[in-house]
């Protein structure tokens, strides 16, 4: 399973990554860290540079150049994003329409900050998701 | 000379004679004929005749027969009186003139072309003049007495137009005389026709009706005073920016009733002492009343008045001066020689202020009735003032009042949200100590001696505690941010449901705990809070369950149409009745950290909630026997 993490705090990076690690989950993890690469994924244009296409996108929403709603909007007309199920992670300042979210195609919602326990309930709802 | 006409008539009824005579010599005569035989009417006639013998009356008068012999006999005296009169008249000849002298009143006869044939002593009170003006007109009377001609004119004017109207008219006459107040006379005339209808004299009349004109005069004054002080005391009752205002708006309708020129309010500087006066508002029927006293160039007024004036003033009585020294304006001048009154205004015993108004008709003509009328208005205009501070000072206290409390509640705001975000940015970091700390602890527990993982278990069971505090000051701090939350129709059973669903796993670890409820309503208010309240309260019993006994919860509900009234009751330790209002303190806690878990903040949070409901939370307990929290929620 690849996952990418568009988040632009390490300490999430690390977390996610540690929690897989421990949490013993075959998974391999990409992390993006602004809104202007995150696009540059999403249209296949990093794909020369060694960047897979994810099986599962975890989306912050205060990203430096586009933030996580706009590329959920963009995401919308990109073939390669299709089918791919996306997670909302963001703190609870931001005010993020759920509904609009969630007609964009979002599968779900995590508050930050999340600790390891956090991290490693969530890992396995969307396993669970995938699964399914 | 005249008998009792009592005994005459008494000596008539009962003799029952045609005739009957009495000692000087006149007849009483009576129809028999109509006496007996009309029943109902008596025809009753008199004559009456002179000592000499000559017939001097014969009437013919109609008596009621019931009263004539019941004994109201007041009916036939009063008609024997009557010729009795009538007798001695003629039989002493008293002259018309002995008649007409004494009348109390100007009697004067003229002929046809308006000539004087007669006039009384009351008239013309010289008897040579009385005697000249015979045959003489008004013109030649009014030039011989050097009186204003167009009197005589005026008079002539009436004199043609009765004779021309054939019927009285009458003229009201003012005389001045030098040192002595105007007077005023009526005048009738009033012609007298011949049988044959040709005019014969015109008999003139007059009375002095000075006191009349002048009481009407009065009357008249004190109907504009009484309607401009009730206009006066009307426009008290307005709402006003200042007290100027208020006080000018009311005596400008004073001066505007023309019964005075101007009116000044002075206020007393020196509060008791009085004895300096300052204007604080005038008005003048020179000036319009949008004009301030500055624009017309009265910087400060002041009055000095003496010490009898103020004394008096100080009782409470109107005060009446011919002049004053107006010290605004400059020396030069003469003082103010207008007469003026003053009008104390009291404060109870203090005398607050002087309401001034000039062009007052002096001391020698003060009407009680208006004396009264104006006290009455300086009584409603001191209760205006008062009114006017009082509701003044109110309404600044008010302003402060609400200020404060805008302040008190902005403070209070911006505190919950400080709360808030330092709670909320303290999590960040927490959650990375604490889950890095796990890892340490996961990964590297190997690497390190015993002492190493005492130390670590420490810091895990740190900074779980600090994450627990954190997020209930968040959820208690929260509880302000969220006004706007809006309130839905919820049912409180699923409520319930959803709360007894989340403690699923500590009810079932305590196998044995028997909960019971009652059907719950349905109730306009917010479901996360409803939530919060029932999860706290039933977490609060489960953790404070007596080990003696089965724990056993209960939940209640009553409803009187206007509250429910929700209750949870348990069978755990109980609460100490000496801290029941601490319980609700945030953070509070009654018993020790290793005793039972918590940070103190949940019956804090379920407080807030209810109270934001316009509810009421209160708790009744008894010690090892249990506890009961009421909510009283509107319905």
């Amino acid at each position: 399973m690849n996952i990418l993490l568009i988040e632009d705090n390490h300490v999430e990076h690390l977390l996610l990554r540690e929690t897989l690690k421990l949490q013993g989950i075959d998974a391999r993890i990409e992390f993006i860290d602004d809104g202007i690469k995150a696009l540059q994924l999403m249209r296949g244009e990093r794909a020369l540079e060694g960047f897979q296409m994810p099986d599962v996108i975890i989306l912050d929403i205060n990203l430096p150049g586009y933030n996580g709603i706009e590329l959920l909007e963009k995401a919308q007309s990109f073939n390669c994003m299709k089918g791919i199920p996306i997670y909302i992670l963001s703190n609870s300042y931001s005010s993020i329409d759920k509904t609009v979210s969630i007609k964009l195609g979002v599968k779900g919602f995590f508050t930050k900050p999340m600790d390891y326990g956090e991290y490693s309930e969530i890992l396995k709802a969307i396993i669970q998701g995938r699964n399914e | 000379m005249l008998v009792s006409p009592e005994s005459i008539l008494l000596e008539f009824v009962f003799s029952g004679k045609e005739v009957v005579p009495y000692s000087n010599g006149t007849t009483l005569f009576i129809d028999s004929i109509s006496f007996q035989e009309r029943r109902e009417v008596l025809l009753f006639v008199l004559e009456v005749v002179s000592s000499k013998g000559e017939l001097l009356k014969r009437n013919t008068e109609l008596f009621n027969h019931t009263c004539f012999y019941v004994g109201d006999y007041l009916l036939g005296q009063e008609t024997i009186y009557r010729f009795l009169c009538l007798d001695s008249y003629n039989t002493d000849k008293i002259s018309f003139k002995r008649v007409l002298d004494a009348i109390p009143a100007d009697i004067v006869v003229f002929d046809k072309h308006h000539r004087y044939s007669f006039a009384n002593r009351n008239a013309i009170k010289d008897k040579k003049t009385r005697e000249w003006i015979i045959g003489k007109d008004d013109f030649e009377y009014f030039s011989y007495k050097n009186l204003p001609k167009n009197l005589a004119e005026e008079r002539r004017k009436v004199f043609l137009e009765t004779v021309e109207e054939r019927k009285p008219l009458s003229l009201t006459e003012k005389l001045k005389k030098e040192g002595f107040p105007d007077s005023y006379h009526l005048r009738i005339m009033n012609p007298i026709y011949e049988s044959d209808g040709r005019l014969s004299m015109v008999l003139g009349y007059g009375l002095e009706i000075t006191e009349l004109i002048n009481n009407q005069k009065k009357l008249e004054s004190n109907r504009q005073l009484l309607s401009a002080v009730y206009d006066a005391t009307n426009s008290l009752l307005n709402p006003f920016e200042s007290l100027a205002e208020l006080i000018q708006s009311s005596i400008s309708r004073l001066v505007n009733s023309h019964l005075f020129k101007s009116a000044l309010y002075f206020e007393s500087r020196v509060m008791d002492s009085a004895d300096e006066f300052a204007c604080l508002t005038s008005y003048n029927s020179n000036y319009s009343s949008e004009q301030t006293d500055e624009q017309f160039g009265f910087k400060e007024r002041r009055i000095n008045l003496r010490k009898d004036q103020i004394d008096l003033l100080k009782e409470g009585e109107i005060v009446f001066g011919l002049h004053y020294q107006d010290e605004s304006k400059n020396n030069h001048s003469s003082p103010n020689r207008d007469p003026f009154l003053l009008i104390p205004i009291l404060q109870q015993i203090h005398l607050k202020g002087i309401l001034l108004l000039e062009g007052y008709p002096d001391e020698n003509e003060k009407d009680e009735f208006e004396v009264l009328t104006l006290k009455g208005y300086s009584v409603n205009l001191a209760s205006a003032i008062n009114r006017w501070v009082y509701e003044n000072e109110l309404m600044l206290a008010n302003s402060e009042l609400k200020s404060k409390t805008e302040e008190l509640i902005q403070s209070n705001s911006e505190l919950e949200k400080f709360a808030w975000i330092i709670s909320h940015d303290l999590t960040e970091p927490l959650r990375t100590v604490h889950s890095f700390t796990q890892f340490l602890e996961i990964k590297y527990c190997d690497l390190l001696d015993e002492n190493g993982k005492i130390y670590l278990k420490n810091i895990l069971k740190g900074t779980k505690k600090m994450k627990g505090l954190i997020n209930d000051v968040l959820n208690y701090s929260q509880l302000g941010l969220e006004r706007t939350a809006q309130p839905e129709l919820v049912n409180l059973n699923t409520t319930l449901d959803n709360v007894l669903f989340e403690l699923d796993s500590t009810i079932r670890a305590n196998s044995g705990i028997v909960i019971r409820k009652k059907e719950l309503p349905t109730l306009r208010i917010n479901t996360a809070f409803m939530h919060q309240v029932l999860l706290n309260l039933i977490s609060n019993s489960f953790k404070y369950r007596s080990l003696l006994r089965t724990p056993r919860i209960e939940i209640d509900v009553k409803d009187d149409g206007l509250n429910v009234l929700l209750s949870v009751s348990d069978n755990g330790i109980g609460i100490d009745n000496a801290f029941l209002d601490k319980v609700f303190l945030p953070f509070q806690k009654l018993h020790g950290t290793n005793e039972y878990e918590g940070n103190g903040i949940g019956l804090s949070i379920c407080k807030r909630i209810i109270e934001k409901l316009d509810g009421q939370i209160w708790i009744e307990s008894v010690i090892d026997v249990g506890t009961t929290v009421y909510l009283k929620i509107p319905n």
